[in-house]
């Protein structure tokens, strides 16, 4: 039946009422809604990666982190896409020339606009300067962004709201036509005054206002290079207690950027050898260098970490994920790995999972491996993982580029490969890999043992290092139902059967039994005695040895 | 605490830490008031206090683009400033075991920290070898953000202008520099007069210089300072301008010395007279005089002057008179026959100062003296671009 909806006179028809966002959530959202400081700087990296980039050197004036700078070498803008940038923040202008950068065709992965308001995170005032290959000019702008996290300064906006329901957040001022070399292609922005709040986290002032201290601390100590960090961080169980703020936010930027993994990285076979490492084939992102203070990042994840070098457990062993498919309609692309190690994981923030989008992280590691829905006990601290999705589930991501959210169809389907990964393949084989292992090293205990046995009771005077066998005996020499046979050991089957059900020896105590008989006989203290005496002696051992 | 009796918790036996709660760590009370600037930070924005670009002049800006490439200003870098630095440095390696300490406006080439730096001249921070000892200001954030990504690393880089750091206590680079005095070369490259006219007469600029000198009294060695500056009249506060050139008279009307030396250099008998042939020459001559009369005052004798200047020809602005002075520095002796009183005991050298002042002050035509050099040797403009370009590379990779 069609829509008859519209015949309907007035007062039968639903009645209906206009959905309206408050502005106070976009005032909000407009003074960034990025959990840390690498989670902001995340952003403007990515725009510089879509921008075809190969260099974004970000620039502190730590110890004091003052100031911040973040520059890059890609393609740069012009005045007029700078502006409309400004002029459509919340709406990404960014997918409307296509799904992949210009020079080296890689997929986009910021958005500009939100991009530019994660700067407002580091400082309400900003500047920009841009410049195109080709032209023989650069702008610069003056960026004046209000502080909306203060509810008075959102009350004080509602006054400014303009009749097509838009939000005056700021002020930009610029200057273009500035002369500059036409060779040169960049993009700098400049936070002249970063927020107290942003110094304060960077400078580890509210730990140190509290008395506590880090082994790497910007002001104590300066790392040449990441590798440095990666190893403190390795041998740590949490790498916010070996870190400072500044440091901290190096190892995470290193994280969640699009970047390479250290040369040795992220499975070191030199102290360990790593299961399934030998088929793991770790992304590549060409080209693309992000430099912090002259310090070039890389992914910090390096496995197996410290603890595990020498702990005796099964090999770390690597499970690799790869799914394929179309949910809803909408391909879903992506692989990555699982890796197992006893002991735990560590740092702690390694523990769980970490999920990649083209290349860039989204958040940090989930703990829950994405609300695992069984208990698993202390295994569930020995596993990692990550996951790199090449197409889908961008849609899934929160406007914090941070989060998912959870009621997407990609995000369930993802969960239920990995969950069922997990479920069938990872723990079972997690435990009874590790049973094997403890098997196995217990074999390899008791056949040590017996050897050492035997080496010792080979230095005896008389040494029995035969056989012990269970027959019938008709001439015992020790006991009533013993019999020496050379350097073998005759035992009566019947009469042992009703001696050891008897003494209730179990399976461990029957072994301890006979090698004290071993070395008694072997030593020539039983030959004095008589049957019947040794008979006695024998009823004694056997209690002694019970469990 | 659970009694035995009732098995249950009794609150009145609890001991209350609420009141520990309340009384923070002298720490962390320090921590609150420090974040409790975010307010004043806010409220600049709020109310869109201290922007920068209420006072940018968009021609003079775009004008500052290009001053990089005059063969002019590299001339006075690689023949005047080069050759002070280089002067300098033996004493100070002999003295300290160091290089020299370098204070300067360095625009995003650097191209003067460059110069210093090929030469091997510039002092490691000692503190982080990845530093070089220098401390540079700029006052545009764009222009900031693009020389702090270069090598090597300066021991400051200062987002603010150099005036206010050196003169405002509440500067956030002001104790920081404080601390970084003194140094071997000072070069206040700047590109105004130094008196605006917006200001009053003992303008930003002036109190700076004050403060530099003051910082440097003390300072064993020799040492150097590099100040450029617009030698256009109609820029200068006039009342200050009037204020040099009576003391400049009035210095030539106490010592004959002082007077004879004025007539031998400028053939003239009174400042008014110079002023009216040559009022660029009246002003520089009255700034270097001034110059000196303050390193006085804080016990620092001038040891060596010299002076060049340029025409800037910019597109579609009218030209103008570049002024760059050349000063080495040294401690004064002091007098052990006058008590020091209020005023500051003249001693005989500073008069001989005074007269070195006036008799080196012949401004040195760069244009010309690079056509001189060019006729003579015709690839001698060629070179100045090509070291230009040489030094404009440096620094953008981590060597």
């Amino acid at each position: 039946m069609g829509n008859q909806n519209h015949l309907l006179p007035p007062d039968k028809k639903p009645k209906k009422q206009d959905i309206v966002a408050a502005q106070k959530i976009i005032a909000d959202i407009s003074s960034g809604v990025y959990r840390s400081p690498a989670a902001a700087l995340k952003e403007l990296v990515s725009n510089a990666y879509d921008a075809d980039a190969e260099r974004v050197t970000i620039t502190t004036d730590a110890p004091n982190c003052r100031t911040l700078v973040i520059e890059d070498n890609g393609i740069g803008m012009t005045v007029k896409k700078f502006l409309d940038v400004f002029t459509h923040i919340g709406g990404s202008r960014k997918r409307i020339d296509g799904e992949t950068s210009e020079i080296f065709k890689r997929k986009l992965i910021g958005r500009i606009g939100i991009g530019m308001l994660a700067v407002a995170q580091l400082g309400n005032r900003f500047y920009v300067s841009s410049k195109v290959k080709g032209s023989k000019t650069r702008f610069t702008a003056e960026v004046n962004l209000e502080p909306f996290h203060r509810d008075d300064a959102a009350l004080k906006n509602m006054a400014k709201i303009d009749p097509e329901g838009k939000v005056q957040i700021g002020a930009v001022r610029y200057v273009d036509d500035l002369p500059e070399a036409e060779d040169l292609q960049y993009t700098v922005i400049t936070v002249p005054d970063a927020k107290k709040g942003l110094i304060s986290e960077m400078t580890s002032a509210v730990r140190k206002a509290v008395g506590a201290e880090e082994t790497l601390s910007i002001e104590k100590s300066k790392i040449k290079s990441f590798s440095q960090l990666v190893e403190i961080v390795r041998s740590a169980q949490r790498a916010d207690l070996v870190l400072d703020g500044y440091y901290y936010m190096l190892w995470e930027l290193a994280l969640l950027s699009p970047l390479n993994y250290l040369p040795n990285g992220p499975f070191e076979e030199s102290h360990r050898k790593i299961e399934g490492a030998d088929k793991f084939s770790a992304p590549k992102v060409e080209s693309f260098q992000v430099i912090v203070d002259g310090i070039e990042l890389f992914r910090p994840q390096l496995f197996p970490n410290t603890k595990a070098f020498n702990y005796s457990s099964p090999d770390p062993k690597l499970y690799l994920l790869n799914y394929d498919r179309k949910v809803a309609g909408r391909q879903l692309r992506f692989s990555g790995y699982i890796y197992c190690q006893q002991p735990r994981i560590h740092p702690e923030e390694f523990k769980g999972v970490h999920i990649r989008i083209r290349q860039v992280g989204i958040g940090r590691y989930d703990k829950s491996w994405l609300g695992y829905p069984f208990d698993e006990g202390i295994k569930f601290g020995q596993v990692t993982g990550e996951i790199y999705v090449e197409d889908g589930l961008e849609p899934a991501l929160n406007i914090d580029r941070d989060s998912f959210r959870e009621t997407d169809v990609h995000y369930q389907a993802m969960r239920a490969y990995v969950w069922e990964l997990l479920r069938k393949q990872v723990f079972p084989e997690f435990k009874s890999r590790s049973k094997k292992f403890r098997e196995e090293n217990q074999n390899t205990e008791a056949s040590k043992h017996q050897s050492l046995f035997e080496e010792k009771l080979s230095k005896l005077s008389a040494p029995l290092t035969g056989k012990i066998s269970f027959k019938r005996v008709s001439q015992p020499t020790i006991s009533t139902w013993i019999e020496i046979d050379g350097i073998n050991l005759v035992i009566d089957k019947l009469k042992w059967d009703a001696f050891s059900q008897g003494s209730n020896l179990s399976g461990d105590a029957e072994k301890r039994f006979f090698r004290v008989l071993q070395v008694l006989i072997s030593s020539e203290i039983l030959s004095e005695a008589n049957p019947e005496e040794v008979d006695a002696l024998l009823e004694a051992l056997a209690v002694a040895v019970q469990d | 605490m659970a009694t035995e009796d009732s098995g249950k918790f009794s609150p009145s036996e609890s001991k209350d830490h609420s009141s520990d709660l309340g009384n923070s760590s002298p720490q962390v009370e320090a921590l609150i008031s420090q974040l409790s600037q975010e307010e004043q930070q806010d409220e600049k924005v709020f109310e869109s206090q201290d922007l920068l670009f209420d006072e940018l002049n968009t021609d003079k800006l775009r004008e500052r683009e290009t001053e990089y490439t005059d063969v002019e200003k590299h001339f006075v870098r690689s023949k005047a400033w080069l050759k002070v630095a280089r002067e300098l440095a033996p004493e100070v390696k002999a003295y300290y075991g160091r290089g020299l300490r370098y204070f300067t406006l360095p625009g995003f080439n650097r191209l003067d920290v460059g110069l210093l730096l090929r030469d091997g001249l510039l002092a490691v921070d000692p503190n982080d070898s990845d530093r070089v000892y220098v401390a540079g200001f700029e006052a545009d954030p764009s222009k900031f953000g693009r020389i702090s990504g270069r090598f090597p690393k300066f021991k400051l880089l200062a987002n603010s202008s150099v005036e206010s750091a050196l003169t405002d206590p509440k500067n956030r680079y002001y104790s920081e520099l404080q601390s970084l005095f003194p140094f071997d070369i000072i070069n206040l490259d700047l590109t105004t007069s130094l008196t605006p006219q917006h200001e009053g007469p003992y303008s930003t600029t002036m109190q700076a210089i004050n403060s530099v000198l003051r910082l440097q009294a003390g300072y064993p060695l020799p040492w150097a300072l590099f100040l450029t500056f617009r030698n256009v009249a109609s820029d200068w506060e006039q009342v200050a301008l009037g204020q040099l050139f009576e003391n400049l008279q009035k210095n030539i009307g106490e010592y004959p010395a002082v007077r004879d030396a004025f007539y031998e250099r400028h053939r003239e008998h009174n400042v008014e007279n110079l002023q009216k042939k040559d009022i660029k020459a009246c002003i520089s001559q009255a700034v270097v005089k001034w110059l000196v009369d303050r390193a006085h005052s804080f016990n620092i004798r001038l040891k060596e002057y010299h002076c060049f200047e340029y025409c800037r020809r910019s597109a579609g602005l009218p030209p103008y008179t570049i002024f760059k002075q050349v000063l080495k520095f040294s401690q004064g002796g002091v007098s052990i026959a006058i008590v020091p009183m209020k005023a500051t005991p003249r001693e005989t050298w500073m008069q001989e100062d005074l007269v070195r002042c006036i008799n080196s002050h012949k401004p040195l035509d760069v244009e010309e003296r690079i056509l001189v050099a060019s006729n003579s040797y015709p690839k001698f403009i060629e070179e100045l671009q090509n070291d230009i370009k040489l030094l404009c590379s440096m620094g953008e990779t981590k060597e």
